[in-house]
């Protein structure tokens, strides 16, 4: 079944992205959805679905404790736990059950706080097994398949670092960045110490607190609720692996199954790449936009480097990409983070990207990612006119 | 020491950790589909056959690597840099290791690579670590 034109998005609110907020996670939710409610113009009692995120930092899940503190009751009451591609996903699940009836104004919330300063115990079942004893992080995961990637097709640093340089040019005109008055050159980069090869430290996603919310509504009402509803055409998830060392990126030429997810969602919207206006790619780390620019089909495998050379991934550019900074300048709270990406493409969609804005936007894209490239789910958002 | 991270038994492992302690590298093999499996399952993930444990030669290949510079993990922080890979058998599967007795700089993808449980981490449980064939 398509989602075309059953839901849309119909709000959206923000919590300030701070390393340290003095704030837990249930309310930074609450501050979140609290705005994205009145962005909708909507009433609590409107509310009639909640999908909360699972959370990285507590050993929880969020869904019915959220809804009784922000004081919800609900026919829906759900949490996604897809680890990164969760945001995607939730907004997913929030148009699906919109479709089929069982719910009509759902509030997606992703809140999660700095996993430097709180982690959950909660045991990670094969990874801690076979992969944690080895000192395994996502850090060196997503090195090796940057790599592969330089090996098998020549991406240079320069290439990468090129991600990190365009997206703090953004966040250099987005107030809510964590490092949006820092600028940064590719020698920025270059100077920062390696973490584990070939990655720099600017090239990492900084963990921070912080929450995003969104409202989805019943597609046939959201005209009435807001002039600049953001439809979500199409929905695509693909989980390929858990662990990376089960992963088939390492002998497929580092195809991701961001391939597959984005497959679908196209395919559902009915568009392709040549459609899309703006884009908002998880970028936990520079390999991620670049492998997700060629899996999404924008170019061919192993040409990703040479296109974020060749393209300019700002706002003002030929191809915008994070047009916010994306996590790697604004910030990622946890498994929440891939909510940064997505927000940025819904307030170009709806024109309220202020400085950034980029003209005749009608078609985003988003990808969430989660684990090692292990989840991904890829949205096709319209601009309702 | 550094106990290693299981906080649920993996009985369906217990042969691989048991082997382990005679360095020996021991995998289940699906006695229907005749491929290799790791890590331990329940059954063959490829068509839910059942799953004897044999012995492997402990050769392999680097598919992807990197050089760790910085972990917080403490078996290894005094250990920086090391190189960690993962490396698929000679039958087939799969794993996570590190990559010992070479210049880090010098490993490649296609690297030849031998088991071995030779090194100096202070592991409270051993585990499969590789180096170079031929040198
Ligand atoms: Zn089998």
């Amino acid at each position: 079944m398509s989602l075309r034109g059953k839901a849309a998005i119909t709000g959206y609110g923000e919590t300030a992205f701070e390393k340290n907020s003095g704030k837990n996670i249930f309310q930074l939710a609450a501050e979140a959805s609290v705005h994205a409610i009145k962005d909708a113009n909507l009433e609590k009692s409107d509310i009639d679905g909640i999908i909360t995120l699972g959370p990285l930092s507590i050993d929880a899940r969020l869904n019915l404790p959220f809804a009784e503190f922000l004081g919800i009751k609900a026919t829906l009451v759900d949490e996604v736990s897809v680890l990164g591609a969760s945001a995607g996903y939730a907004l997913k699940k929030a148009a699906e059950a919109i479709a089929v009836g069982a719910a009509k104004n759902v509030l997606v919330v992703g809140s999660d706080i700095n996993i430097l300063k709180e982690r959950s115990n909660e045991i990670r079942p094969f990874l801690q097994d076979y992969e944690t004893p080895y000192a395994l992080t996502p850090n060196n995961a997503y090195a090796m398949a940057a790599n592969l990637h330089s090996e098998l097709y020549g991406t240079t640093f320069e290439q990468r670092a090129k991600v990190a340089v365009d997206q703090r040019y953004n966040a250099n005109h987005y107030d809510g960045a964590l490092f949006g008055k820092k600028t940064m050159s590719i020698e920025d980069v270059r100077n920062s110490p390696i973490i584990s090869s070939p990655f720099h430290l600017f090239e990492i996603v900084s963990p921070c607190d912080g929450a995003i919310a969104f409202i989805v509504s019943l597609g046939e009402d959201a005209r009435k609720i807001t002039n600049t509803p953001v439809f979500i055409d199409g929905a695509g998830f693909y989980n390929g692996h858990l662990t990376i060392s089960q992963s088939e990126i390492f002998t497929n030429g580092v195809t991701t199954p961001i391939k597959k997810a984005a497959e679908i969602a196209f395919e559902m919207a009915g568009i392709t790449t040549d459609n899309v206006d703006v884009l908002g790619l998880y970028d936990c780390y520079t390999i991620a936009v670049i492998l997700t620019i060629e899996d999404m089909g924008f170019c061919r495998k192993g040409e990703g480097g040479r296109f974020v050379q060749e393209h300019d991934l700002t706002f003002k550019g030929d191809f915008p990409v994070n047009t916010s900074g994306g996590q790697l300048s604004v910030g990622q709270p946890g498994d929440a983070g891939a909510m940064v990406n997505i927000v940025e493409v819904v307030k170009q969609l709806m024109g309220r990207a202020e400085g950034r804005q980029v003209k005749n936007c009608e078609i985003g894209v988003t990808n969430s990612n989660g684990g090692y490239f292990s989840t991904e789910c890829t949205l096709v958002l319209r601009r309702g006119n | 020491m550094v106990k290693k991270a299981g906080y649920e038994p993996r009985v369906e492992a217990r042969e691989y950790w048991e082997g382990l302690k005679e360095s020996k590298l021991r995998i289940q093999q699906c006695q229907s589909c005749e491929r290799y499996v790791f890590y331990p399952r329940e059954f063959c993930p490829h068509d839910f056959g059942k799953l004897e444990y044999t012995e492997v030669s402990g050769r392999a290949k680097v598919l992807a690597h990197t050089i760790v510079e910085k972990t917080a993990h403490p078996a290894y922080a005094a250990h920086t840099p090391f190189v960690m890979a993962v490396v698929q058998l000679e039958e087939g599967p799969t794993m996570m290791t590190h990559i010992l007795d070479i210049a880090p700089e010098e490993v490649r993808t296609n690297l030849e690579v031998e088991i071995t449980f030779n090194h100096s981490y202070d592991l409270e449980d051993p585990l499969p670590m590789f180096r170079p064939v031929n040198r």
